[in-house]
Parts: C-alpha cells; structure tokens; sequence
C-alpha cells in the first residue's frame, strides 16, 4: 500500500494532512469528524491499530492514534481535546483493540471517554489518590524542583495545575525542603483566613 | 453458579506481572479480568526529565529480555528528528545485537514453556544451551543483560574478527540443537497433549484485537517490522517471516523455533557483509547528544520489531534549547497481546492457565499464588503454582 | 550451632519475588538454577511459596503497588529468615529514583541483611551473596 493512498483515505475528513516518508502518513482532524475518519481507515480494511499517544499541551490535550496499514505504512491520526469538559470519544466499536489504550489516557491523562465499555484504573495504585494524574504537566517531580531556587519554585507553585501534594518527599537534607514546606503552610493558612 | 480464581499478581512476569480474575463454570474459563500496575514505575514521565543520553539507559531498562530493542527505537526516533545519518558499520553491528537479543529471549521462552508444562528437562537444556548466546552477548558488549550497545548516532563498541570467530562458532553448535529442538516441539507426546489445539486464536480474532508478533504470526498473518518497514541493516539483509497456520500454542513456539534459525543466518549474513567505517555519526562530534545540545522540532514514530512483537516509540521534541524529548509514549508488544489472551482462554479449562498464558511470552515465571474460593461455603483453599501443576498430570 | 541451623545452612530453601523491575535480575536469579552454575547441588532450591522458604531474595525497586504484597509475603515467613536485595534496584530504587511510582529503597519496606548490587549481578555474584549471607 502507498502512503498516498492511505492519505486519500482521510482527505475528506482531515483539517489537514502530511506525507513525512515513504512510511509515515500524518492527518490532523477535529473532533467532530474524528470517528467518521476512524469508521473510514476500518473500512478500507486496515485491522491494526498500534496505540493512542495523549500529550498535555498546555492549555488542551492531543491525541493521536497510530494505524498500521500494509507494508508497513503507519497512519498517524491527530486530533486535539479541550482541557476542562473536553472528552475523548471512544473507538472500540470498531477497534476492539483500543480497549486499554483508551484506558491508559483515563488513568494518566484523566481524560473522560465517552461510551468506553470498562473506563477502571489501569496502572496506578490502588491508594493512589483520585483526580491526581501524572502525565499532567502541572505534576512536577520533586528532584526538578530541588534543583530550582524558592523564588522559582514559588512561581510554580501560583500555576492553577501545580498540585503540590503530589510531590514526592523532598530529600530530607535539601535545603529547599524546609523553606517550601512553610511557604506552603503559610500560603495555606493565608487562604483559610480569607 | 461461577467460581472466580485470581491468578497473580506476582506472576509469568510479563512486561509487567498483572492480577488476572479467571471465572470459571466448572472447568470452564467463561471470563477473564486483569489487573496491571505492579511494574509501573512512572518511565514515561522520567523520560521527559531526562537529556536524550541519560534517557537511552532508562529506555533500554524497560524490560531486562527485550533491552536492545528499547534502546534501539529509542535511538532511531532522535535520530529521525534530527536527521542523522549513522554510519552502515553501527547499522549491521545494531543488527547483530539485536539478532543476538532474539535468540536469547526466544531460547528462554522455549525453557519457560517446557516447564508450564512440566517439561522440566527441556527447561533445563534449553538454558543451558542459552548459555552460549549470554557468553557471545558479554564478549561484545561486556553485559549479560541491559547491554548499552546503543547511542544516539551509532554504537558503543566494535566487532572484531576475534570477536566474529567466536560467534560464528558458538552460532554452529546452536544450529544443531535448534534444529533438534525443532523435531522434538512438534512431535514429542507431552508436548502435544498440551499444546496442540488449546489457546486457540483464530485468524479474524487476532486482526480484530491487533495481536502483535508471533501470537499473530502463529495465526497466519504474516507481518514483521523488520520487513514491512526495515531499520538498521535489515533492509540488506534477506530473510524469511515464518508463518504458521496451526492457531494454537503450538503453532507459535514452531514460529518462535523457526525465528531462531533465521537469526542465526542473518547474523551470519551480517557479519560477512559487514563494511569497515566508524562505529558513531559524523554529527555527534565529542560529546553525546543531549549533554551540549539536543534535537530540532519534530515528532516521529519509530518501530522495531522485538523478540515479543512490535514495538512502538513517538518522540516529540521542542528544539534544540531542550536536552531532553518532551514526550516519549512507549507502547510494547505485550500490552497489545493481552485482549488475545483473554480470548484464547475462553472455553479452556483451568488447568491450561499456564500455558496460554505463557504462549504470548512473558518475561519471566516466579513465584504465584491462586486462591479457589467456593461461592457457597466461602471456604479459602490457597493452591500454589506448583499444585496447579500438578493438577494438571 | 542447633541441629535446624546447622541443616539450615546445608540447604536453604529461597523464593524469589520480583517487585515491579525490568527483570533482568530476575532471569539471573533463575538462571542461578541452571546447569551452568547449578545452585542445586549446594542444596539450595527455588520454592514457591513463603511458608517453605528459609531466604527472600528480592528484585527490582519496589513500587507503590507492590509494597503492600511484599509485606505480607516477608509476614508469612517462618523464622529465622533472611531477606537479600539482588540488585541495585532494591538497594538505592537505581535509575527510576525520581520516578512517581517509587516507594523507596528495600530496606525502608522490609528489615534486610544484605545487597548484592549490579545492574544486574552475575548469577556467581548472586550464589556468593547468598552464601555470605548464611554465613551471617
């Protein structure tokens, strides 16, 4: 199979597509024709489905699902999620093999998938607390945050995605430890006297 | 009335041991559930805090079998960005490895699979003979296991024609064992009992559910990544795809067998048309990407082809200011296996857990524990992997 | 030496639990029991639960899904027993340090008498860790 014919296959659907190589086919949809464009790949008779990549942008998510056509073309199927009550539309109905990619973005990302028939935890802990998903940009690792300096740390600190619990123990001797902590207490406190 | 069984957690370790809840109608599987997360350990996220040189050894630690071939995809994606050409010497010494690699992995699932099925002198022989691999894997790049072989522009180490001697030796005498070994598979009576005709997994189902590797290839669906869209040296090369018809457990470890041979002629191809050159690209001058500077704007997909399956990398990255990518998503073969496992143990009784389990190749088999918990009398029986074995004779 | 530690020494009995690694350990752990460097013929068996086994040998960094699981496997143990971290994972989380899912080093989980670091350790390492760790 050519490239230039899978990138027929999602013209009419697409905002805009892209042949990268030989091997690489790239297409951006929006989310209102995005199943339609799923529901065309499926029925030319592309079976493979590789995975879905969700990436925190920012201010939205995007979220790409990889096809393998024949000869090993691979289709790259990007479209974008608003962040707040955007959702993903689920795709196993017509490819039963995204059931744990699907779930994957649930768990990391925190996405709603709209119709997925199992939408549980997939990889994270059992007391993992809700609603505090790593793959965030706002979940900082603590040893980034050991390296900056407290005037740096505070300004991530006023970012409304930083989620400060979710810091894993800063080491016990860092300097920044002790500072952070009663910043953090004092801005705590500040907010309840408000 | 159903019963369910939890198999797990501490398991076959896959890619990642998982707690799998069977539900049984007497003997009967009628359904399967799973629970992952007892090897997720955050590498995704620790990718994007890394520069791209620290990032190729936490790549490569993904998994101890499959190491080369992480930390190959990983390297072919940054070099795709970038648009580096690394030098044909790298290219057939990449090949050799990750040949080398298949071998192993393939030999030890073999060993593994003989003794779910109380094969315990095949176990035994087959690693014995994976021994010869492990010396030729140490001898090359100085590691059993989490080898670094890999760099973003090339390779680490060279092969030598001393080196070359001893593969191509050590390569001879396993010849003769695969092939007995590819006898006995298909014709010894314990080996047929249980592995003919159980974890069925018929063509239509494994294109539904995107099986990967050679749980699809046992099912007559012939696509490998090192054919369809080569990488390194394989496009050079030539070589077969085995494919087998049979659907069942057996007819993927014949594919597995099968796979062996040909590694070890592509090797052999490899090193005689090997060209001189440098082992690392004329762009990486000195210092390793992602310590001084770090790749342009871009985002690709890279895919190799695993001993398990294919495996997928998409590496996005911001520019140069950044060392490190700004998002990895790994996607390994296993994961996309386990649908087809669920619907491979349907219909089949309790006892061929194991070996269906086993046949989409896990990493590993320690320790496990099972409880068979009686709906009526809520009576715990805790049984052993050992006396579900045992179950099963 | 008692009758049960001297016949303890002669022939330790081990379960090996992989707590959430690449498993690269894990295979030269078990390949410790293969004819290469046969572990048996020092009388040393793989075993498959906690209640028959003398020593843990533990692998990998421990995540925090896993911990809860080793804990009570190290319970189930008879004394006297002996926990061993093959590894460097065990002993300092190695390279996934700064990973999310880490619970910490092994012996911040379970009380352990010795490591045997390595990324991974040779299995020779491995049967030398375990026999200076009898010898304890």
């Amino acid at each position: 199979m050519k490239a230039e014919k899978v990138q027929d296959l999602v013209e009419e659907h697409a905002q805009e597509t892209e042949i990268k190589s030989e091997k690489r086919v790239r297409a951006l949809v929006d989310s209102e024709h995005y199943r339609d464009a799923v529901q065309e790949v499926r029925d030319f008779g592309v079976f493979k489905i590789i995975t879905m990549t969700a990436t925190d942008m920012g201010d939205e998510f995007e979220v790409i699902d990889h096809y393998e056509c024949d000869d090993g073309v691979v289709l790259d199927l990007k479209h974008k999620i608003p962040k707040g009550d955007g959702s993903l539309t689920t795709i196993t109905d017509i490819f039963p093999g995204a059931i744990f990619y699907e779930r994957e973005i649930i768990d990391l990302f925190g996405i709603e998938v709209e119709g997925h028939p199992d939408p549980r935890r997939l990889y994270l802990a059992d007391d993992w607390p809700e609603n505090k998903h790593p793959l965030r940009k706002g979940m900082y690792n603590y040893h980034k945050l050991a390296e900056k300096n407290i005037s740096e740390i505070k300004d991530i600190a006023e970012d409304e995605d930083f989620e400060p619990e979710m810091m894993i123990e800063l080491e016990k001797d860092n300097k920044n430890r002790k500072s952070l902590l009663e910043w953090l207490e004092n801005k705590a406190s500040e907010e309840e006297e408000e | 009335m159903t019963f369910k069984v939890p198999v797990g957690p501490q398991h076959p370790a896959l890619h990642e041991p998982e707690h799998f809840k069977v539900e049984l109608e007497g003997e009967e599987i009628v359904d399967v559930d799973l629970r992952l997360g007892y090897m997720h350990r955050g590498i995704e996220k620790g990718l994007q805090d890394r520069n791209y040189h620290r990032g190729i050894y936490l790549a490569e630690r993904v998994c101890g079998i499959c190491s080369v071939a992480h930390s190959l995809s990983f390297a072919l994606a940054a070099e795709d960005i970038a648009d580096m050409q690394v030098p044909e010497r790298a290219d057939y010494i990449r090949t050799i490895v990750a040949e080398l690699e298949r071998l192993h992995s393939h030999i030890l699932w073999a060993g593994v699979a003989g003794e779910e099925v109380g094969f315990q002198t095949l176990f035994m022989t087959m690693w014995r003979d994976r021994e010869k691999v492990m010396d030729l894997l140490e001898m090359v790049t100085g590691n059993r296991v989490n080898y670094s072989i890999n760099r973003v522009g090339g390779v680490r180490e060279d092969i030598e024609d001393k080196h070359a001697e001893k593969i191509l030796k050590n390569l001879e005498s396993l010849e003769e064992d695969l092939k007995r070994y590819v006898e006995i598979f298909p014709s010894d009576s314990t080996v047929l009992a249980r592995m003919k005709d159980k974890g069925i997994l018929p063509k239509k189902k494994a294109q539904e559910l995107s099986a990967s590797g050679p749980v699809m290839r046992g099912s007559d669906i012939k696509r490998d990544v090192r054919a369809d869209d080569p990488y390194a040296a394989y496009g050079e090369i030539p070589f077969d795809v085995p494919v087998e018809t049979g659907e069942d457990v057996l007819a993927k470890a014949v594919v597995r067998l099968r796979e062996c041979l040909e590694s070890i002629e592509i090797i052999r191809y490899a090193l005689d048309a090997m060209p001189e050159g440098s082992l690392m690209s004329d762009e990486v001058q000195g210092m390793p990407i992602g310590v001084n500077k770090g790749l342009p704007v871009g985002e690709v997909t890279g895919r190799v082809e695993a001993a398990r399956g294919d495996l997928m990398y998409h590496m996005k990255s911001e520019g140069e200011e950044e060392d490190g990518p700004s998002r990895v998503k790994i996607r390994t073969p296993t994961l996309a296996n386990i649908p087809a496992v669920f619907e491979m143990l349907e219909g089949e009784s309790m006892a061929e857990v194991p070996i269906v389990l086993a046949s989409i190749d896990q990493c590993f088999s320690c320790t496990e524990r099972i409880a068979i918990v009686d709906k009526e009398t809520h009576e715990k029986e805790i049984k052993n992997m050992q006396e579900l074995r045992e179950m099963e004779r | 030496m008692g009758l049960e530690e001297k016949f303890k020494k002669k022939s330790p009995w081990i379960l090996h639990y992989e707590t959430g690694g690449c498993n690269g350990c894990a295979i030269e752990v078990v390949s410790a029991l293969t004819p290469r460097f046969d572990v048996e013929r020092f009388g040393m068996l793989k075993k498959a639960t906690p209640r028959h086994a003398d020593i843990l040998v533990v692998t990998g960094p421990v995540n925090k899904h896993t911990k809860e699981r080793l804990e009570r496997i190290y319970e189930q143990m008879p004394e006297p027993k002996h926990v061993i971290g093959v590894g460097t994972c065990p002993t300092s989380c190695n390279l996934y340090k700064h990973c999310y899912n880490m619970a910490g080093p092994l012996d911040d989980v379970i009380p352990t008498d010795s490591f045997v670091p390595g990324c991974p350790p040779k299995p020779e390492s491995i049967i030398d860790g375990v026999v200076k760790t009898l010898d304890l």
